[in-house]
């Protein structure tokens, strides 16, 4: 995100899942040139792992060079608790819809901003994802 | 006829056993209150009987309706009519109450063969039932337990119990962390759902509670084992002796 | 080469293996992405000897004021000199780290083989000092003074010290820079065995002409407790950083840092937490201000091992930027391999809010003061973190002296 324009404003919210055995990166850059007075950025990196096998990695580069613009960086990580995943177990969900449950949650800033057809796309694609991936 | 049968039921946590043989019979209808102190293994007891994962039955039996459940998964005891009311119900953050309540639902209706809720007609039944709870539309809104007091937990919690209609509901201290108030709503709730079909194990540390959700019968659970079982004068005898006192004579 | 080489005569084997390394490697470019925010180009341009004598000016001017009773420990021009050094304490004993085969063996085994400074230093140290900390019930508290300073022009210095902190032993350590001209690359090795605790405060206050290129290793054991506090004010250009290793499990730490910049001035704080094994606890505070043409990077890596279970690690970097020729770079990175963790960072970066400034002025404090007092409140924070007492006021001194240039060099731009 490359801010060039006086008052410009962004915000980037980027949610990773690891399951199984993958690796996830969110590698972002965010600069403020001076030229870009006022300039405003916002940057929520969330990660969730899946498991004991997987990674979650976050690795920003935050660059400014104008004082009246303002960058602000959030990241955090978590996972599926097992309480979690009893209480979903509990109310007769299986592991899938649980699991699946959870991740949309966790993903549904981001689920919001997409028209109807690609939010639901994506939930469908995030359940095959995840198929097999805990136990 | 009995709708929960433990027989010499023996279970461990991480290696240490915890309930020592427990022997208990709950027919059809029946409100059972099971008493103890701290330690006694009450909260183990309804871990084991929903099948959480870390509890290991080491022993004995459990039967839901005549069938055994101690080889099922948790879901699917909870598919067959068991229902868990949390003493400490967790966070699921971004998870709307609507989805979470519907996926409930849905996965007990379809286990019955029956189809699933349509979305609409279901808001309206889960408004109702929630009316009643003194549950609002706002929290309804919100994702599950997520910035919920205590007595909202528990009232959110009551709510799933009415809409999954269970054969067999245990209530882990439902009393616990609640004022009067509270605990008066709460406890209208839990009665409304009272059933000739349904029974109830209601575990608690107080007797305050069974003033209100009256029970058929009493149970003292102690270092794992039931040491007296007796009606509902037993939890008034606990309250005015404590439970040295029952322990000295049992 | 920077420094110039051929004259250097390496005593030991394992040293020349360092020298090798160092040669094959040479300095990084910003292609490198551990230097990608550093470009030592200017600093590559000024030629530079090793400094083999602790002579030259007198230091004493720019040393911390002693501690009572404190064990002194001096370097200057990367030599340890004896006659500034001093004092005794039953708790610690200094060697030469040269006659200590564990040490050696640390220096060999470190996976910091391709690190410029590390084989640059071991290859070229003049005095590599060994400090014992050994636990005793009796007060007071061991305290270690250490100051680098002197300085000749194009020369550069490479002390290197270990301090070895005993099971149960607590260690406080003063620990100043402040040399000038040339090149300085010290090496500062801190092992905490099990339930060792050591406070630290770091003063980086060189001179605006000195290069200073800064390494701190500390490996912790189990149990232990290491809470740092540093300063850096001083260099043209300076780097500034930290490897941190939990060894064994329940052991925390918790790390202050502040960095003040002017002028021309090129700021590096890097550090690198590793978090190897499980229940470790660790926490990062970060507080930058730049002003002038002062350019600061922080890089703040924190690797969770696969196994290291319920860590929790968190990260907070703020920068405060006061003139518009300034620049900010940040990386705060993340590389988590286990799932039952709490691991955050947060970055900000931004100027003095008008809105308080203008509270400030609103009820009669001159502009410059209000400005001065919301940059000490930026501070604020990481200022209550220092646990020597004895050096609480002369780092608020540093701190409220660089504002006071700052607010005196801005009003003259008004």
């Amino acid at each position: 995100m490359i801010h060039l324009g006086e008052g410009s404003k962004s915000t980037i919210i980027s949610k990773g899942i690891s399951a199984g055995k993958s690796q996830n990166t969110y590698r972002g850059l965010v600069e403020i040139h001076r030229t870009a007075d006022t300039a405003r950025n916002f940057t929520q990196c969330d990660s969730l792992l899946v498991g004991q096998t997987c990674g979650a990695h976050t690795v920003p580069y935050i660059v400014s060079r104008n004082p009246s613009g303002k960058i602000e960086h959030e990241a955090t990580t978590s996972r599926i608790s097992e309480e979690q995943l009893f209480y979903c177990l509990q109310r007769g969900m299986s592991e899938e819809e649980a699991v699946s449950l959870i991740v949309n949650g966790f993903c549904k800033e981001v689920m919001k901003e997409l028209p109807m057809e690609f939010a639901v796309e994506a939930q469908k694609l995030i359940g095959i994802s995840l198929e097999g991936s805990v136990g | 006829m009995s709708i929960l049968e433990i027989k010499e039921l023996t279970a461990s946590v991480d290696g240490t056993e915890i309930l020592h043989g427990i022997n208990l019979s709950v027919n059809a209808g029946e409100v059972h209150a099971i008493m103890g102190p701290n330690g006694s293994g009450k909260s183990t007891l309804s871990y084991v009987l929903s099948g959480r994962a870390g509890y290991e039955i080491t022993g004995g039996d459990v039967l839901l309706n005549g069938t055994s459940i101690i080889e099922a998964e948790a879901d699917e005891r909870a598919r067959a009519g068991l229902f868990l009311a949390f003493q400490y119900p967790v966070e699921l953050p971004g998870v709307s109450g609507m989805s979470f309540l519907r996926a409930s639902v849905n996965a007990r209706l379809r286990e019955q063969g029956k189809e699933e809720v349509d979305q609409l007609g279901f808001v309206k039944i889960v408004r109702a039932e929630a009316q009643n709870l003194g549950i609002s539309d706002d929290m309804l809104k919100r994702p599950v337990n997520v910035g919920f007091s205590g007595g909202e937990k528990k009232r959110y919690e009551i709510l799933q119990m009415a809409l999954l209609k269970p054969v067999m509901a245990i209530l882990d201290e439902t009393d616990s962390g609640l004022d009067v108030d509270a605990l008066k709503i709460v406890s209208q709730g839990v009665n409304l759902l009272r059933d000739p079909q349904r029974s109830m194990l209601v575990i608690t540390h107080y007797q305050r509670l069974l003033s209100y959700i009256v029970p058929d019968k009493v149970h003292i659970l102690s270092g794992g084992l039931i040491v007296k079982s007796g009606d509902k004068s037993l939890a008034l005898e606990v309250e005015e002796n404590g439970y040295a006192g029952i322990n000295d004579a049992a | 080469m920077l420094p110039e080489l051929t004259q250097l005569n390496v005593k030991n084997n394992w040293q020349k293996t360092h020298l090798d390394n160092f040669v094959k490697m040479g300095w990084p470019s910003s292609k490198n992405e551990d230097w990608k925010f550093t470009s030592l180009s200017q600093m590559l341009k000024k030629p530079v000897e090793i400094a083999l004598t602790a002579q030259g000016d007198d230091a004493r001017h720019k040393m911390a004021p002693s501690i009572q009773g404190a064990c002194r420990v001096v370097f200057r021009n990367g030599i340890y000199d004896s006659e500034l050094s001093g004092g005794n304490h039953s708790n610690i004993v200094i060697s030469n780290l040269i006659e200590d085969d564990d040490a050696i063996s640390y220096l060999n085994e470190a996976p910091l083989s391709d690190h410029p400074v590390f084989n640059l230093t071991i290859a070229a140290m003049q005095s590599a000092i060994l400090i014992d900390i050994d636990d005793s019930k009796t007060k007071p508290i061991a305290v270690i003074d250490l100051s680098f300073v002197g300085g000749l022009i194009n020369q550069s210095s490479h002390p290197l010290v270990m301090i070895r902190v005993a099971k149960n032993a607590t260690v406080r350590i003063s620990e100043t820079h402040a040399s000038k001209n040339g090149l300085s690359a010290p090496i500062v090795i801190l092992q905490l065995d099990d339930g060792a605790v050591c406070d630290h405060v770091r003063c980086q206050i060189a001179d605006l002409d000195s290069s200073q290129l800064g390494l701190s290793l500390v490996n912790q054991n189990t149990g232990s407790d290491y809470r740092s506090f540093s300063l850096t004010s001083g260099g043209d250009i300076s780097r500034t950083e930290m490897h941190l290793n939990f060894n064994g499990e329940n052991a925390s730490c918790h790390l202050s840092s502040i960095y003040l910049g002017c002028e021309d001035q090129h700021m590096d704080i890097t550090t690198r937490l590793y978090h190897n094994v499980a229940n470790c606890k660790s926490e990062q505070v970060i507080r930058g201000v730049l002003d002038d043409r002062a350019r600061g990077v922080f890089q703040g890596k924190i690797r969770v091992a696969p196994d290291a279970q319920k860590t929790d690690g968190q990260q907070m970097t703020r920068a405060l930027l006061l003139s518009h020729e300034t620049e900010a770079d940040t990386k705060p990175e993340l590389e988590i391999f286990a799932d039952d963790v709490v691991c955050s960072h947060g970055a900000t970066i931004g100027e003095i809010d008008e809105h308080q400034l203008f509270y400030l002025v609103s009820r009669g404090i001159p502009i410059m003061q209000a400005r001065s007092m919301l940059i000490e409140a930026f501070l604020i924070g990481t200022l209550s973190q220092i646990r020597v007492p004895e050096l609480e006021s002369q780092v608020e001194y540093y701190i409220q002296d660089w504002i006071s240039n700052s607010a005196q060099m801005s009003a003259l731009d008004h």
